[in-house]
């Protein structure tokens, strides 16, 4: 018999020293400030607020992953830490990235403050470095990893099985056709043809309508099988999407006619309309 | 409407999850009944009736607390 899935604790991963790591981000604290500070004196006029701007937002982000990697790891904490972490190493790696291509745009470090740009690269990739060692360290991933194996762990229905078996079909089918209509209209001058108004070819279409079909038949079997929570949630989603539908249709229509948006677009409405439809599934069948 | 199910399920020592497998519904559904997010059917409510060997009153009760 399993442990009661509310009784479980929460774990907390084994982590660098609270020395080791507040070491490593008052370094990367560091590395921000006298790199902001710096292009903060480069840029002209008498205060440069963008870039004080970007040091406070930087020293903001590397405060918050030291708040949150002291406190009990959930798997919100867990997302924000990841997205935190990962902003550090982009933000490092990124301006090396940027200094280099202007570097060999440029063919040269020759300039008034020449040794400005290697301070800006080197202290980049000590952030984004830095940003690499703490993800390391603090591995936020394994909280779904835990949450991962509770969850294979948990004994599963029969309906349950099927259940998500079927939902798993659908939006294979979904992606399928996505996909078939993505390739089929791919150009390398309009790589994300798939999400404009252009011309699709016949047989691309007709592969790409069929897949969808497919899908809208699997999810109403799917509907049709799940257990009863799963269904009023379904059906709370779709009594949502509708209600928008109604409301946002006519009064964009008219609001075309009166000059005010532009005509509506099948393909804007569609995206709107499943998002709303989906969060609002999403929030009945947690709550 | 309030129900005793956490504690039916609480004595048996039974998890959420092994009460669903019981049940043949997913626990998220299980969970929804015990925190009173969602009433079951009728058909459910026998099912869970049957299954604790109790009648549905004494699970059930639609009076205001």
């Amino acid at each position: 018999m399993t442990a009661p899935s509310e009784d479980r604790q929460e774990v907390r991963g084994h982590g660098p020293g609270t020395g080791a790591l507040s070491a490593l981000l008052v370094f990367i604290a560091a590395c921000f400030a006298a790199n902001d500070l710096l292009v903060a004196t480069a840029l002209p006029g008498s205060i440069a607020w963008r870039p004080l701007g970007t040091l406070a937002l930087n020293l903001l982000m590397v405060g918050a992953i030291w708040v949150l990697s002291r406190l009990e790891p959930t798997r919100q904490k867990a997302w924000w830490l990841l997205m935190l972490l990962a902003g550090t190493v982009l933000a490092g790696f990124g301006v090396c990235a940027s200094v280099l291509k202007a570097l060999v745009a440029s063919g040269t470090l020759a300039g008034p403050w020449p040794w400005r740009t290697v301070y800006v690269f080197v202290s980049n990739l000590f952030i984004g470095g830095g940003g690499i060692l703490a993800l390391s360290w603090l591995r936020p991933w394994r909280q779904w990893q835990k949450e991962w194996r509770e969850w294979k762990a948990e004994p599963v229905s029969a309906a349950t099985r099927r259940s998500n078996k079927l939902l798993g079909l659908k939006e294979l089918g979904g992606m399928l056709g996505m996909l078939v209509l993505f390739l089929g209209t791919f150009s390398p001058q309009h790589p994300f043809a798939i999400f404009s108004n252009g011309p699709v070819p016949l047989w691309i279409a007709m592969l790409a309508i069929a897949m969808w079909l497919t899908a809208r038949v699997v999810r109403e079997w799917w509907h049709h099988r799940a257990d009863e929570h799963e269904q009023r949630a379904s059906d709370f989603g779709r009594r949502v999407g509708t209600g928008v539908f109604l409301a946002v249709t006519p009064a964009w229509w008219v609001a075309a006619r009166a000059g005010l948006l532009p005509q509506p677009d099948a393909m804007v409405l569609w995206v709107g309309i499943y998002v709303v439809t989906s969060i609002a599934w999403s929030w009945r069948r947690s709550h | 409407m309030n129900n005793r199910l956490k504690v039916l399920r609480a004595e048996r020592n039974w998890s959420q999850a092994d009460l669903a497998l019981r049940l043949d519904v997913s626990r998220q559904a299980v969970n929804a009944i015990e925190t009173g997010k969602h009433d079951p059917s009728l058909p459910l409510a026998f099912r869970i009736a049957r299954l604790f060997k109790l009648p549905i009153e004494e699970i059930f009760d639609d009076r205001p607390q």
